[in-house]
């Protein structure tokens, strides 16, 4: 766990450079553009080679044994699949920069509708889950802070505790059971877009959302309390309460900016288990998002939609993670491009 | 090599822990697992507790064959879907198998592809970090990439890609969860490798001639022991709610062997689903996974508070895992003593 901030009060920022950040920012591009092609080779290894003849896969067993052998032959080359593996690796990445990203071996369409089609759904969970989580995590987290080994404390540990315990997707079906039971009430099963009617979308994303929101925010409470009890005990704020200043600004403008760069870092890695986790909150609460498909895909072995789609969700959590790095030095000044 | 030669070197091995004498009462001299186990437990009453249970669970797992009431495979068409009563009480599913006696069966698989998963995932990451640590240069920078990489996944989506990949089944589904734990070991351990190599003692080994491969299993690796454990412990919830994911999207452990994810899965099958067939496997996993996450939070504290220098000071310097036993029995019993301070 990286260490909780330091002082900071007395600090003017340092302008920094554009030409400084813009290097930086190259700099930090250029290395995420190395992971991410790593990230693709190993998706098209485990997906190419791991699985021997893909026919199989797609087929199953009996259904590669049934067809004569010029389909098998005709199939493969149709789907590109008879090339030397450099070459079919090579005609992804061209496919991708290219924008195409092939199509499902069972539907027609292509993965890039699936993604424009799905995608903002699960997009909308994935930010309504990020705000919630914040919402509900750091007031959690300062409450315990500031009042620790109280019972409120006490309380909001225990949750925090359980809720990263619960698996989400289990809070999930038992939400739905809940709200059929009680209510009759059952969310709508077919995607609704914000722009078609936004209040339906909302029934939709908001129950995945604040489950993963809820573990998500179970973390962060623990994250903030921990670093803010640290911060809490440096000498500036206890100079500052020592002036007479009111506990508010103390929290808000003294303690609460050193504490929150690794509350920051946290939620920035937790992205990959939210992006994990809608997977199967997706397939729990029946939301037809990008997890959905993807398990849709992986289950019907459609390779195709597969090693876009975890290449999508890969890149994501990269992109995100840069973003994370970046915020750092926006937000604590010490921190040099 | 040899204890005399580090002697002759002037140099002290680290296997000789410096006193920790802590102001628990009673004899230290005669203190053992028992006792370091009771300390551990007044210390974590919450760890113990997760201890308590996770044992529970392990035992249940075990002697599932002598604890469940019913055969889980077995269909019975008479008594489908039935809520809890006197004669199935966890209800019964849509086919009329025993719910108590498939969430007993389900643990045996749960646990054992968890613990399996977590025990291959987190040695081979040690290995490899510990390695990565040790020989530092380009293995090291390579190594460290890939590694990033793999991080670079959800956890979940990379389980998902690698089972389905691997074909289903219960060693794809430990190989797949094991990948994803591979980085985090890595990590860890390098890092401590990397403290470690530079102490005195590693260098009078390497002076004395010893290969790299020597020093390494010799030297180094026993100080990587404390912090393999506290990694293996606390990523034992994670592989098994990967583990009840995986099933619950149905790439995992393929039915109809009983495992929590798995019925889960069944139960959103029907168009309401039962709830007791949704309550039990979920509570199944809530407690295991609890349990466990308690437990290894109490030995991370005990063993690493957050991977922090004072832990690596404790690890290379003072050997806190067999700390008690070594209490100096020359030295009188000193009335008042500091933690980790000698008197």
């Amino acid at each position: 766990m990286t260490s909780c901030g330091g002082t900071r009060s007395g600090w003017r920022r340092p302008e920094p450079g554009a030409a400084r950040v813009r290097k930086y920012l190259g700099r930090r591009a250029a290395y995420a553009a190395g992971t991410l092609l790593g990230v693709s080779v190993i998706i098209f290894v485990v997906l190419r080679i791991l699985p021997g003849d893909p026919l199989v896969a797609i087929l199953g067993v009996e259904g590669h044994a049934r067809m004569s052998k010029e389909d098998r032959v005709r199939i493969m080359a149709d789907l590109g699949l008879s090339d030397p593996l450099p070459v079919q690796y090579g005609r992804w990445l061209v496919d991708i920069a290219a924008g195409r990203l092939g199509k499902s071996f069972f539907r027609g369409d292509t993965v890039a509708e699936l993604i424009a089609h799905r995608g903002p759904i699960s997009a909308e969970i994935g930010l309504l889950a990020l705000v919630i989580s914040w919402l509900v995590g750091l007031p959690v987290g300062i409450l315990s802070a500031f009042k620790p080994n109280s019972v409120p404390d006490g309380v909001a540990r225990t949750l925090s505790v359980l809720f990263i315990a619960i698996p989400g997707f289990w809070l999930g079906i038992l939400i739905v059971l809940a709200l059929l039971f009680w209510f009759g009430y059952k969310a709508p099963i077919v995607i609704v877009h914000v722009w078609q009617d936004p209040w339906q979308n909302f029934q939709q994303v908001l129950g995945p959302a604040v489950v993963l929101g809820l573990a998500q925010g179970a973390y962060i409470a623990r994250m903030s309390r921990s670093c803010l009890l640290e911060v809490i005990g440096e000498d500036f704020v206890r100079t500052a309460r020592a002036k007479g200043l009111r506990e508010s600004l103390i929290v808000f403008r003294h303690a609460l900016p050193n504490a929150l760069l690794p509350v920051i870092t946290i939620s920035g890695v937790l992205l990959g288990f939210v992006l994990g986790g809608s997977v199967a909150v997706e397939q729990a609460f029946g939301v037809p998002g990008l997890g959905r498909a993807l398990v849709t895909a992986v289950v019907e072995r459609d390779i195709i939609v597969v090693q876009n789609l975890v290449l999508l969700y890969a890149s994501i959590f990269v992109v995100v993670n840069v973003l994370v790095d970046l915020s750092y030095a926006w937000l604590d000044p010490r921190i040099r491009f | 090599m040899a204890p005399g030669l580090v002697r002759r070197m002037g140099l002290r091995p680290p296997q000789t822990p410096p006193a920790i004498v802590r102001s628990a009462p009673g004899n230290p001299a005669r203190s053992s697992i028992l006792t370091e186990l009771s300390r551990f437990a007044r210390r974590n009453t919450l760890a113990a507790a997760g201890g308590l249970v996770g044992a529970f669970i392990v035992f249940v797992a075990v002697a599932a064959p002598l604890l469940a009431p019913r055969d889980p495979l077995k269909a019975d068409f008479r008594r489908m879907t039935k809520p809890p009563d006197a004669q199935n009480f966890f209800g019964t599913d849509q086919v009329g198998r025993d719910t108590l006696s498939r969430v007993i069966y389900g643990a045996r698989t749960s646990l054992f592809v968890a613990f399996s998963a977590v025990l291959l995932g987190t040695t081979v990451g040690s290995v490899w970090g510990l390695a990565c640590g040790y020989l530092r240069g380009r293995f090291d920078l390579v190594s460290q990439r890939i590694m990033e990489i793999l991080q670079s996944f959800p956890d979940l989506i990379l389980a998902m890609a690698i089972s389905m990949a691997i074909g289903t089944g219960l060693p794809a589904v430990i190989i797949a969860i094991a990948i994803t734990r591979i980085p985090f070991g890595g990590r860890v351990i390098r890092s401590v490798a990397l403290s470690i190599r530079e102490m005195a003692y590693v260098e009078a080994g390497r002076a004395s001639g010893a290969s790299s491969a020597r020093v390494m299993t010799y030297h180094v690796l026993p100080q990587c022991i404390a912090p393999y454990l506290v990694l293996a412990s606390t990523h034992l919830g994670v592989a098994i709610v990967i583990e009840a994911a995986l099933g619950f999207l149905g790439v995992g452990v393929p039915p109809p062997t009983p495992t929590w994810g798995n019925m889960l899965a069944d139960s959103i099958t029907a168009l309401i689903p039962p709830w007791w067939l949704v309550l039990f496997p979920g509570l199944a996993i809530t407690i295991t996974v609890l349990a466990f996450n308690l437990l290894g939070d109490g030995i991370r504290d005990t063993l690493d508070p957050r991977l922090s220098p004072a832990f690596l000071r404790l690890v290379t310097g003072s050997g806190r895992t067999q700390p008690v036993a070594a209490a100096p029995t020359e030295t009188p019993a000193p009335s008042l003593t500091i933690s980790g301070v000698r008197p």
